[in-house]
């Protein structure tokens, strides 16, 4: 089971002056269980690109599938709330979306209308916050605009993890918050993905995505440019630099290492495996001109 | 999609008509207004078409910009005339059951349908030919003489101008949380009149809450940077009436004095 | 310079109906030509002290001074508003008219200023930031980076010896995150005015003279950048971000004694280790 992106074009303002080519050709897999990190900057066509994921957007050209089903097909149509369900989306400050006067219902609002009862509503209220360590006992009866902004923003996805999504797709979920708040918010997100999400987390952070994707794309145009796991990506740095995303600040530390002539590895991703090889390096280096 | 809303419709340009400034074309619109209901025979009326004609040509404006204008009121044009047509007492000329058409009554469709078109389209050459902003100085200092008696002008006109700036911004912001709550299972195309409007809840209550916030941290900025009211403001672009004013107004008041005329004929 | 006397503010919060303490008896001075930056997380009180420095707050407790004039001084609000310029974190609310220059001319309106004067100053401010291109444009078809860089220039064209940045670059990209840093370093070395950066990012925590770090309305640390990265324990405890590379400068340190410890920046550290 998995979400693939087959070929899949999509023209804003098709036909006018103004029409604009968001997404070329895109081909992608997301398979069950992973954490997918997409990476590009402002306009590269990213969030153009996840709103296909459910239909929210359907493509020019091509076929997104989820699980199997198409959602251009014409069987798609009747299964609209089914496909958001399974794939739910946090867009961009997702606070600003909190509308309720309270916390539980603004959590409720997915499973309602979803047609579920009463009681499995709650549970599904419960679940979610429980997911997001949010107090459900405590804050259930609160006004979601008394939160703090980070607590906001984690009540906002607990309204789409209600929905109970297989996969959940995150827009740039830390912009905004201060340091504190953004460690927090990924590490609740690896442990969502620990307990079996499917996660495709959309980012300009090279170094948020270095630490937690298992796999990544990098879009630039509209296009593909780059795809494979964080170690194999980061190696055409060339091409990061040219595509205008840089790599994370460290990987661009040993390829300058490198070329200043130290002999290091320039696949390391990890705080303390760069120090190692960096003292290994040295000790190497002392070696050879002791020699 | 909402972002396809054209607003404030100005066509840069570098027509005469561009050049007017706003207060000229403001006023000369009223006068056009008063003109247009002054006439009552067909002579005055045919004047004022080719005047219009005149004017629209002078603005260089493509014609099917006035023709979205017109898109856009046809209904109501229509709805006039086809009771101007059916209501009008008079001579019979056509009737079918409890339907009349009388000479009278076509008269009168003529009448209206041509003046609600020709009003339809100079105004609309005000609005394409004036900037948001040159519009908002326009009213702002045509409406300063009745500050004295508590008239708000300046405020009027500062409303206007964040309104106008704000509007996309909010158009944009709106579609984001469709977006969002489309995310969350909401559905805002089915079901009737009663659902669809309970559906608008999730989508304007934080869209308010949105704007007050906005509101509020623009305040903010806006007293930073030394906002202070209407008081002892300067403006960067100062009004000026040139020779090009002078001539539109006298022409204005011939277009007035003719019509007046044409009552006689 | 700016003056801070035991400054506390102390505001009322009505979700809780309590009495909050947003500052906490805080004595600074902040001198010309400095770049100064503001550290700490949400919550800490650096963006209440930024407000105090143009007396868009007024002080429950102690005096802040502008140029030796202070700011609970109604007769100066516009002169201390003039000097002290304040550019904020939403780079949407707080661009006023429908175009990039009639948006920079809004403060000089606002002083009263001659339409000719006006004119030479938008475009003086607008070439500062790199905008001229754009002074026809309507603000909602610009960048973030684009819209703070408008932003910056409405408030040199009032010609502030001050300049405080309230988390400028909290809501942008990548992109204009080097946009607006690259302007506000200009700013401060090419026209000499006064920087005042409340920010988050210690990347550009790095590039000021000095360094401010605070917590619960106090301050905690203050010193060049060196200086304060020098506590990194501190700082992760405290939860802020340590560049990486200056975490990384710490590690190596302690296993070997001859790496220094105070590396900020990629070059210094690459000149360190392959000299």
């Amino acid at each position: 089971m998995s979400l693939e992106v087959k070929h899949v074009f999509y023209t804003y303002q098709e036909g006018s002056p103004t029409e604009s080519h968001a997404l070329q050709d895109i081909c992608l897999t997301v398979n069950e269980g992973e954490f997918l990190g997409i990476v590009g900057h402002t306009g590269s066509g990213k969030s153009t690109l996840i709103q296909h994921l459910n239909g929210l957007l359907k493509p020019s050209r091509g076929d997104v599938l989820v699980d199997g089903l198409n959602i251009n097909q014409k069987e798609a149509k009747g299964k609209l709330k089914e496909l958001r369900m399974k794939v739910g989306i946090v867009f961009q400050y997702p606070e600003y979306q909190l509308f309720e006067e309270t916390v539980e219902q603004d959590i409720a609002f997915g499973p309602r209308n979803l047609g579920l009862n009463d009681t499995e509503i709650r549970q599904r209220v419960q679940d979610a916050m429980a997911l997001l360590k949010l107090d459900y006992a405590s804050l259930r009866k609160q006004s979601p605009f008394d939160l703090s902004g980070g607590q906001k923003r984690k009540v906002a996805i607990a309204g789409v993890l209600a929905m109970q999504p297989k996969y959940l797709v995150l827009d740039e979920p830390t912009a905004g918050l201060d340091p504190k708040g953004r460690e927090e918010f990924l590490e609740e997100i690896a442990t969502l993905h620990r307990k079996g999400m499917t996660i495709v987390m959309v980012s300009h952070s090279m170094d948020d995505v270095a630490r937690y994707a298992q796999r990544m794309v990098v879009l630039d145009h509209g296009q593909i440019r780059l795809q494979g796991t964080p170690r194999e990506v980061f190696s055409n740095h060339a091409e990061l630099e040219a595509i205008g995303v840089g790599v994370p600040t460290l990987t661009k530390l040993l390829l300058e290492l490198k070329a200043k002539g130290l002999n290091v590895r320039t696949d390391l991703i990890e705080l303390h495996e760069i120090k190692d090889e960096i003292l290994r390096a040295l000790s190497e280096r002392e070696e050879m001109a002791k020699c | 999609m909402l972002k396809d809303i054209t607003i404030g419709q100005y066509l840069p340009g570098n027509s005469l008509l561009h050049k007017l400034d706003p207060r000229t074309k403001i006023l000369a619109v009223l006068l056009y207004m008063i003109a247009l209901f002054v006439v009552n025979n067909f002579w005055g009326l045919g004047a004022m078409l080719i005047l219009s004609i005149v004017v629209i040509l002078i603005s260089k404006i493509p014609l099917r910009f006035f023709f979205r204008g017109i898109k856009a009121i046809a209904f109501i044009v229509l709805l006039t005339v086809a009771l101007q047509m059916f209501m009008t007492p008079g001579e019979a000329l056509w009737q079918w059951g409890f339907l009349t058409i009388t000479k009278e009554g076509i008269r009168q469709a003529i009448f209206m349908g041509t003046r609600l078109l020709l009003l339809v389209s100079l105004t609309s050459i005000l609005t394409l030919t004036t900037t948001p902003i040159s519009l908002t100085d326009g009213i702002e200092n045509l409406l300063k003489p009745f500050q004295r008696f508590g008239m708000p002008a300046h405020e009027l006109a500062m409303m206007m101008t964040i309104a106008l700036r704000f509007i996309p911004t909010l158009v944009e912001e709106t579609e984001k949380i469709m977006q969002a709550q489309a995310a969350r299972g909401a559905d805002f195309e089915s079901g009737n009149l009663v659902e669809r409007a309970k559906a608008m809840i999730p989508l304007l209550v934080p869209l308010f809450l949105n704007a007050f916030k906005r509101a509020d941290e623009l305040a903010m900025a806006m007293e930073a940077r030394c906002y202070h009211g209407g008081e002892n403001r300067t403006r960067l672009k100062a009004l000026k009436y040139g020779v090009r004013d002078v001539v539109t107004g006298v022409l204005c008041l011939c277009m007035i004095a003719g019509a007046f005329f044409t009552r006689f004929i | 310079m700016i003056k801070l006397n035991h400054l506390t503010h102390i505001f009322y919060k009505e979700s809780t109906k309590q009495e909050v303490k947003a500052l906490d008896d805080v004595s600074l001075e902040i001198h010309e030509g400095e770049h100064i930056a503001v550290l700490g997380h949400n919550g800490c009180g650096k963006s209440t002290l930024a407000k105090h420095l143009n007396a868009l707050l007024l002080p429950t407790e102690g005096t802040v001074e502008v140029d030796a004039v202070d700011t609970a001084s109604e007769a100066d609000l516009w002169t201390i508003r003039q000097t002290v310029g304040m550019v904020f974190q939403n780079p949407d609310n707080q661009l006023v008219a429908t175009t990039v220059e009639e948006d920079v001319a809004f403060g000089p309106e606002n002083m009263g200023m001659e339409p000719s004067i006006i004119r030479k100053r938008v475009d003086e401010a607008l070439e500062a930031v790199g905008m001229q291109e754009y002074k026809d444009k309507g603000p909602h078809l610009l960048s973030g980076g684009q819209k703070q860089r408008v932003a910056i220039a409405g408030i040199i064209a009032m010609r502030p010896k001050y300049i405080v940045f309230d988390e400028p670059t909290a809501m942008l990209d990548p992109l204009g995150r080097r946009e607006v840093m690259e302007t506000m370093q200009r700013l401060n070395k090419e026209e000499g005015i006064t920087i005042i950066n409340i920010t988050h990012f210690m990347e550009e925590a790095v590039l000021a003279d000095r360094v401010i770090v605070m917590e619960h309305g106090r301050i905690v640390l203050s010193g060049t950048p060196k200086e304060v990265f020098t506590h990194v324990d501190l700082l992760k405890r405290m939860q802020l971000d340590v560049p990486p590379v200056v975490e990384l400068a710490a590690l190596l340190h302690k296993e070997n004694k001859q790496i220094a410890a105070d590396l900020m920046t990629i070059e210094e550290m690459v000149k360190e280790l392959c000299p």
